[in-house]
């Protein structure tokens, strides 16, 4: 009960124009369905590996063409204070007392793939890295959407001074709570795209993913991962939860 | 008199203060805050539980919360192999 009314009030406090915005967006993606659905009419639908194959090809094609119209220099918007969603909505593919419990004194970050520098970052050397803060919409798959306000690393700093292949397709996450999933370099450059370390100020509060989460305003909810145990930097495309599960992977807005 | 006073309570709070940092009381953390909501959380924590379906509206029919390591466990094992190769070549 108490979610759903944190998720009404997200949905009462998203603007008209927003929500044109939105509509605007899902006729955009039920009309590539409906030409996902048309090419599927070549195709024996009683022969469900060859329309997952197609699907699966559809999604490809999708991330490709978002790829391309990615701006990496266009902002998400950013709001005022007085636009903050409370409470923040907690999401989840588990309830919020089994969070999982991180010991902020043994946390150390790990970094992997194509990076120069792996060693691993306590919290305390994260949190001496230069921060900035941003207002959001955190836009969920689901069909809510919250704002908040993040504060953290620009994570373009932090792939720099660690020294990470910047030509590299993909960054990857590995999380404390099992979930993964990864990103394209271009969004990991994204000037608003960011290790966020705080949220409304204070530390960031283990519901929204303490030690560290992603915030990503240019995508959906369920690229932002939380409890971040691992950062790796590769060629190979690594997917994700959801992503394998069938949800498309560059997943933009 | 008053100045053994004052030493003899200096003496008491510090062996409070000895005494509550042993329990953990008033270890000073750079979390702050986290910590705090942490320690909250403690009392009504519990492990996952992997057999129940996943409580988000993205799951589909079937899912259950342990999925999610499962899956994560194969990732991995596929991936260390092809990085690795990946980083020899560079």
């Amino acid at each position: 009960m108490k979610k759903r009314s944190g998720l009404y009030t997200a949905l009462t406090t998203v603007p008209s124009k927003q929500i044109q915005l939105l509509e605007r967006r899902l006729f955009l993606k039920h009309s590539l369905s409906l030409g996902a659905l048309v090419l599927l009419t070549g195709c024996d639908v009683t022969d469900v590996d060859a329309v997952q194959k197609t699907l699966w090809a559809m999604s490809k094609w999708n991330d490709r063409v978002q790829g391309w119209l990615f701006n990496p220099n266009k902002l998400a918007p950013v709001y005022p204070e007085s636009a903050i969603t409370k409470p923040f909505p907690f999401n989840a593919f588990y309830d919020e007392d089994e969070i999982p419990m991180v010991d902020p004194e043994r946390y150390r970050l790990a970094l992997g793939g194509l990076i120069r520098d792996k060693k691993p970052w306590s919290l305390a050397q994260l949190h001496a890295l230069p921060q900035v803060s941003q207002i959001t919409r955190h836009v969920c798959v689901e069909g809510w959407s919250a704002i908040g306000k993040w504060t953290g690393v620009p994570f373009r700093h932090f792939l720099e001074r660690v020294g990470a292949d910047l030509t590299a397709k993909y960054v990857g996450f590995k999380c404390l709570d099992d979930y993964y999933t990864s990103i394209d370099m271009a969004t990991a450059l994204h000037p608003q795209t960011q290790l966020t370390l705080m949220y409304a100020d204070r530390t960031l509060p283990a519901k929204y993913g303490f030690p560290m989460k992603l915030r990503i305003p240019t995508k959906l909810g369920f690229k932002n991962p939380k409890h971040i145990a691992e950062i790796y930097v590769t060629n190979v495309y690594p997917g994700g939860y959801w992503e394998d599960m069938g949800y498309n992977w560059f997943s933009g807005l | 008199m008053k100045k053994f006073f004052i030493a003899g309570f200096i003496l008491v709070l510090a062996c409070s203060a000895t005494s509550a940092a042993d329990k953990g009381a008033l270890v000073p953390s750079a979390a702050g805050d986290a910590d705090t909501d942490m320690q909250i959380k403690k009392e009504s924590r519990q492990p996952m539980n992997m057999d129940e379906p996943m409580p988000t509206g993205m799951a589909k029919k079937g899912m259950k919360k342990g999925d999610v390591k499962a899956h994560a466990l194969k990732k991995e094992a596929a991936m260390d192999e092809m990085m690795k190769q990946e980083e020899i070549k560079k």
